[in-house]
C-alpha cells in the first residue's frame, strides 16, 4: 500500500509554514476555549469558520480540526482543577481527576491525562491512515442507491446516539433537512420556502443557523444558569507536573485500552467521543483489581477515558472524509467549510484531493504534538486563563459571532439570521430538543435530494431498489434497528414501571 | 403524594414536549402545503415539492408522538430567565441593524453595552474596556490583515 508515500506527501504539505501556523493558531484556540468553561468546541469552530474562507481549503480544515481536537486536551485541566467539565465528553474526567486534584496531586494528573490523550490520538490516526483509504475504495462503487441509504443511516445514528430522547433527534434531523432544502432547487430552478427573500435563493448560511442555535444560544443559557461557585484553582508550574513511577506504571494499560475502544466509537456516527469515554471509564471499573479506588482518584479512571475521548475525536473523522457523511455538529461544519470551497466532499475526496486528506492526517500528528508541549511547560499560563471570569468573555464570544457571520457574506441580511436562529434554538434548548441532529440534515439535505432524484430516475420510479439492492438493503435494515431497538427498551422499562 | 414531588423535579417537561410536538405538527403540515404548490413530480422525475412535502408530512408525524409519547432525557432544560434572554437577543438585533447603517463603531458599542447588561455584575468601564479591546482587534484582524469591508462610522 501506498500509505507512506502519502503520508510523506502529507508532511510535504504540511511542513510549509504558513500551514504549521494554521495548524498551531487552531489547536491554541482550541486548547483556550477548552480551557474555559462556558465555551464548547462547536461555537469556536464557528466563529473562526469565516476566517477559514480566506485560507487554503486544506489550511482551513487543518486550522478548524486543531480546534476539534485541541479543545479536548484543554477540557481534561478544567475538569480536573475545578470540576467542570467543558464538554460532556471530558464529564467522566471529573470523577477521578477532581479527587486527585484534591490530593494535591492534580499536577501528575494533568501529565497522566496529556499523555493519554496523546496516545489516544496517535493511535487513531494510525487507523485513520489505513482504513480510511480502504473505505472510500469501497464507497466509490456506490451509487446513489446506496449513497442515499447510507445518508439516511448516517442521520438516524448520529440523532438516535445523540443524548436525549430518540424521537425528538429524528425530528430534528427532519427539520435540518427541510432548513437545507430552501433556496433554489437544482434541477428546476424554483425557489422553494425562501418567502420572497432574494438572500435566500443561495440557501440558508450554515454558519449563521450554527452560531445561533450554538453560539449565540449557549451564551443566553449560561447567563440563565445559576452561578455555582467556582473552585479555586491552585497554582501549578512544570515542576510539580511530573508523576511517580508508579502513577505512570498505573496508566499504561488503561492507555492502551481506552485507545481502540475510541477509535471504534468515534468512527460511529453520534456523540462518540463522550460514550467512548463513559465506556472506557467502565471497562477500567470492571478489570480493577480494587474498585473501590475510583471516584477517589484512581489514575486509570483519567487515563482510560482520555485516551478513549481523543481516540473518538480523530476517528469521527473517518467517515466524514471517507463517505462525506459527518458524524456530529463539528463534522458537518468542517463538511461546510469544503463546500464552500468548491470540494466535494464524499468518497472521491482522498483520490481527487489528496493533499487535503493527507495534510490534514500529517497537521493531525503535528498538532496533538504541538498541544503536549503546550500543555506541559505553558501550565502555569493555563490555569490563570481558566479563571477569567465569564462575564468578560461573553461580550467577545457575541461579537466574534457577529463580524463572523458578517463577513462570510458581508450581509447583514446573515446577522438577521442569527437573531432568529438564536430565539430557535433557544426555543429548542427549552424543549429539550438537540440542536446537532439539525445542522446535520442541513448539511446533508440537498446531497439526499439529488441522490434520491438520480435513484428514482434510474430505477424508473421503482422505490422497491433501495431494498433490493444488498448495500442499501443492509444498510436500511440497521437504520430501522437503531430506531426501534432504543424504543423497545424504553418501551420495556416504561412497562416496568407501571407493573412495579 | 408521590406524583406531586416528580412534578417539581422536572418542572413541565410535559408541557414543554407538548408545545414542541404541536409546533412540529404545524410546521410539517405548513412544509408539505407550500411544498405540493411547487410541484410533486412523478416518481421517476421527482419535482422540486417532492422531498420536502413528504419530509413536511413526516415531521407532522413525529411532532404528533412527541406530543403523545412525552418522551424524556435530555440535559436539564434551563430555567427561563428573562434578562439574559431579552439583553442577548436585543445585542444581535441592533448589531444586525446598525453595521450597515452607522458602521462598525456604533455596531460594536451597542453590542457590547446591551449584552453587558444581561450580567448584573458587569460594570460600565470593564464594558468600556472590552469594547476598545474588540474594537482593535476586529479593525486590526478583518478590516487591516482580511480586507472586509466594514466602514466605522457607516456610509
Amino acid at each position: 500500500m501506498g500509505t507512506f508515500s502519502n503520508l510523506a506527501l502529507g508532511f510535504q504539505e504540511i511542513i510549509a509554514l504558513a500551514t504549521l501556523g494554521f495548524c498551531l493558531l487552531g489547536v491554541t484556540v482550541g486548547m483556550l476555549i477548552g480551557v474555559l468553561p462556558g465555551i464548547g468546541s462547536m461555537a469556536a469552530i464557528s466563529m473562526l469558520m469565516p476566517l477559514t474562507y480566506y485560507l487554503e481549503p486544506g489550511q482551513a480544515l487543518i486550522m478548524l480540526a486543531g480546534i476539534y481536537y485541541g479543545a479536548q486536551y484543554g477540557n481534561s485541566i478544567t475538569s480536573i482543577l475545578l470540576n467542570v467539565p467543558g464538554t460532556p465528553s471530558s464529564a467522566v474526567t471529573t470523577l477521578d481527576g477532581y479527587p486527585l486534584s484534591k490530593k494535591g496531586k492534580a499536577g501528575p494528573a494533568i501529565f497522566i491525562t496529556t499523555s493519554a490523550s496523546f496516545y489516544g490520538s496517535c493511535f487513531a490516526i494510525i487507523c485513520l491512515a489505513f482504513f480510511s483509504p480502504a473505505i472510500a475504495d469501497f464507497a466509490l462503487k456506490f451509487g446513489s442507491v446506496e449513497y442515499f441509504s447510507l445518508m439516511v443511516f448516517g442521520l438516524i445514528t448520529a440523532s438516535v446516539v445523540s443524548p436525549g430522547s430518540q424521537l425528538k433527534g429524528i425530528a430534528m434531523v427532519i427539520v435540518g433537512l427541510v432548513i437545507g432544502l430552501v433556496g433554489t432547487d437544482i434541477t428546476t430552478a424554483k425557489s422553494r420556502f425562501t418567502f420572497g427573500f432574494i438572500e435566500l435563493t443561495d440557501g440558508v448560511t450554515l454558519v449563521a443557523v450554527a452560531m445561533g442555535v450554538f453560539g449565540a444560544t449557549e451564551v443566553i443559557m449560561n447567563l440563565s444558569r445559576s452561578r455555582h461557585e467556582r473552585g479555586k484553582a491552585q497554582k501549578l508550574s512544570i515542576r510539580d507536573l511530573f508523576p511517580t513511577w508508579d502513577d505512570m506504571r498505573q496508566s499504561f494499560k488503561p492507555m492502551a485500552r481506552g485507545a481502540p475502544i475510541g477509535t471504534f466509537l468515534g468512527v460511529l456516527p453520534g456523540a462518540g467521543a463522550t460514550i467512548s469515554a463513559f465506556v472506557a471509564y467502565g471497562v477500567e471499573n470492571r478489570v480493577a483489581k480494587d474498585r473501590s479506588r475510583f471516584g477517589k482518584g484512581a489514575i486509570e479512571g483519567i487515563a482510560a477515558p482520555e485516551s478513549a475521548n481523543n481516540a473518538a475525536a480523530q476517528g469521527a473523522f473517518i467517515p466524514t472524509l471517507s463517505l462525506g457523511i459527518p458524524g456530529d455538529a463539528v463534522m458537518a461544519l468542517m463538511l461546510g467549510a469544503l463546500l464552500i470551497h468548491g470540494v466535494q466532499p464524499g468518497p472521491q475526496l482522498i483520490s481527487d484531493h489528496p493533499e487535503i486528506f493527507w495534510g490534514l492526517l500529517a497537521s493531525f500528528w503535528i498538532g496533538n504534538l504541538m498541544l503536549m508541549i503546550m500543555n506541559i511547560p505553558m501550565i502555569g499560563i493555563w490555569v490563570r486563563i481558566l479563571t477569567i471570569p465569564y462575564r468578560y468573555l461573553y461580550p467577545c464570544i457575541l461579537m466574534l459571532v457577529c463580524v463572523g457571520v458578517y463577513s462570510v457574506n458581508n450581509s447583514a441580511f446573515d446577522l438577521m439570521i442569527v437573531f432568529a436562529f438564536t430565539i430557535i434554538g433557544f426555543g429548542m434548548a427549552i424543549c429539550k430538543l438537540s440542536p446537532a441532529p439539525m445542522l446535520l440534515g442541513i448539511v446533508l439535505g440537498v446531497m439526499m435530494e439529488d441522490n434520491l432524484k438520480r435513484a428514482m430516475l434510474l430505477s424508473r420510479g421503482d422505490l422497491m431498489v433501495f431494498f433490493e439492492r444488498p448495500i442499501s438493503a443492509v444498510l436500511l435494515g440497521l437504520s430501522a434497528m437503531v430506531i426501534i431497538l432504543p424504543l423497545l427498551i424504553t418501551a420495556l422499562r416504561r412497562k416496568r414501571k407501571v407493573e412495579g | 403524594m408521590t406524583n406531586q414531588t416528580d412534578e417539581t423535579c422536572r418542572p413541565n417537561l410535559t408541557l414543554r414536549n407538548r408545545v414542541a410536538g404541536f409546533l412540529l405538527i404545524m410546521i410539517g403540515m405548513y412544509v408539505s402545503y407550500e411544498a405540493q404548490r411547487y410541484g410533486l413530480g412523478k416518481l421517476t422525475r421527482l419535482g422540486p415539492g417532492a422531498l420536502p412535502f413528504g419530509l413536511g408530512i413526516l415531521m407532522a408525524l413525529l411532532g404528533a408522538m412527541i406530543a403523545i409519547l412525552n418522551p424524556e432525557g435530555g440535559e436539564n432544560a434551563p430555567a427561563l430567565k428573562w434578562r439574559p434572554l431579552v439583553m442577548v437577543l436585543s445585542a444581535l438585533l441592533s448589531f444586525a441593524l446598525l453595521i450597515d447603517t452607522t458602521g462598525l463603531l456604533a455596531a460594536t458599542a451597542a453590542l457590547v453595552f446591551l449584552s453587558g447588561m444581561a450580567d448584573p455584575e458587569s460594570t460600565l468601564p470593564s464594558l468600556g474596556a472590552i469594547f476598545l479591546l474588540l474594537i482593535s482587534f476586529v479593525y486590526i484582524v478583518f478590516v487591516r490583515l482580511l480586507g472586509i469591508p466594514f466602514s466605522l462610522i457607516g456610509n
